[in-house]
């Protein structure tokens, strides 16, 4: 029902914005074909396929934009000019699609087989200054990964929104929002409890960091603290999955932070198994300084 | 092939930007000198950088710093442009995609610097 109502919001949306804008502009855009030679992991055969990738993305342009483009980074010498926080600057609405993959002439030969597909229309704040920096963003996803003829797949449609305030000093906090539909039918562990492969799901995040300054004397002091709290919560989880604890997720770290990548962290709790790979400290105390 | 870590005001400047305490302040002299090994200091060990961070926070940290990155470097390099069609926005873009990628090093940022700025150690006299 949700993934109905955000493609509806999402369509709708573009139509509309299409129609009324007529200074979308494309900003982002590229490819890239190359062949490449895969080794076959299960036999001695290595097959030529090709690796493509297919992006654009365009801005609903207003003033701020238009002046962004403008020739006014440079002054008469052709030296850079420091305007660099109206320059970038946003104000406006934004859509961007990503194409990539790995393609042979039979699928069964291809040890990468991987296609992926995602399109993104949102709307886009970011106030950079010498105070304060504020950026936020809100968005919907729809997203499809597959083996390389899409004939296995899964769907990821969302809404987010995050916020960040910075300032100058290297102090911020960000906070994030997100509502949407996970596929979970690779996830072994929950399919064991139930058949039930998709599911809606609201997660949160806070993350905070103070840039630590001891003055002087700081060469073997901490260099910033950092905070970081998730929170994942499955709507509407049948009773096996809250019985097993899967219906929610909440995980937080602490880490301080030194030179060289040397650090002492403390965390507990864990991510959902589809976001395992964004986790990098180990729960418990952990401690990188040698 | 790819950019090294070398004795120009690309790589001088990325350096003291991200060290001076009066800049961004993001790592000490004294623990990581201003030498060949510079250069592959990695982004993930800068003060900034959410370790723990989803891919969305390490956005938004890349995306505000690498404006007060650009600002320092005109500021106290006054560089060139290197070509009439380069914006602050694209060198924006492309810093961030640097910032948030905590394996890349002081010489990627470098490189970036190079192919935008032309620092007085290119002019002409």
């Amino acid at each position: 029902m949700l993934k109905i109502i955000l493609v509806s919001i999402f369509f709708y949306f573009s139509i509309s914005v299409w129609a009324e804008e007529g200074q979308k502009n494309s900003e982002k855009e590229g490819y890239t074909l190359k062949p490449v030679l895969l080794d076959g992991s299960n036999s001695n055969s290595i097959a030529l396929g090709i690796e493509y990738g297919l992006s654009n993305g365009w801005v609903f342009k207003g003033e701020e934009d238009e002046y962004a483009d403008s020739d006014s980074d440079v002054d008469e010498n052709g030296y850079w000019v420091d305007d660099v926080n109206k320059k970038v600057r946003r104000n406006s609405g934004y859509l961007k699609y990503e194409l990539s993959g790995v393609w042979t002439s039979e699928e069964e030969t291809n040890p990468e087989s991987f296609s992926k597909v995602k399109i993104e229309l949102g709307y886009d704040y970011f106030r950079p200054s010498d105070s304060w920096n504020k950026d936020f963003d809100f968005y919907l996803a729809y997203s499809m990964e597959g083996d390389q003829d899409f004939d296995n797949r899964q769907e990821v449609t969302s809404a987010s929104f995050s916020g960040y305030f910075g300032n100058p000093k290297g102090t911020y906090i960000v906070s994030i929002i997100e509502l949407g539909q996970v596929d979970a039918s690779e996830n072994e562990q929950r399919m064991a409890l139930t058949t039930i492969d998709k599911f809606d799901r609201l997660s949160g995040e806070v993350a905070f960091k103070y840039k630590l300054d001891f003055g002087e004397s700081r060469k073997y002091k901490p260099k910033s603290i950092g905070i970081n709290y998730r929170y994942f919560s499955e709507k509407s989880a049948p009773q096996s999955i809250k019985s097993a604890g899967l219906d929610k997720f909440k995980r937080y770290s602490i880490v301080l932070k030194f030179e060289h990548g040397l650090y002492i962290a403390y965390s507990k709790g864990e991510l959902p198994f589809d976001l395992q790979e964004e986790k990098v400290l180990k729960v418990g105390l952990t401690h990188n300084l040698f | 092939m790819a950019y090294k870590w070398r004795k120009n005001l690309a790589c001088f400047s990325t350096y003291r930007v991200l060290e001076r305490d009066d800049r961004l302040d993001q790592f000490e002299e004294e623990l990581v000198p201003l030498d060949k090994s510079a250069g592959k200091y990695k982004v993930s060990y800068m003060a900034f950088y959410p370790d723990d961070g989803s891919p969305k926070v390490k956005e938004k940290a890349a995306r505000n710093i690498a404006v007060k990155f650009i600002r320092f470097t005109i500021k106290d390099y006054k560089p060139k442009k290197e070509e009439t069609s380069q914006t602050l926005k694209k060198w924006h873009g492309e810093l961030t995609n640097l910032f948030k990628d905590g394996d890349k090093t002081l010489t990627d940022i470098a490189e970036v610097q190079d192919e935008y700025c032309k620092f007085k150690d290119e002019m002409e006299d």
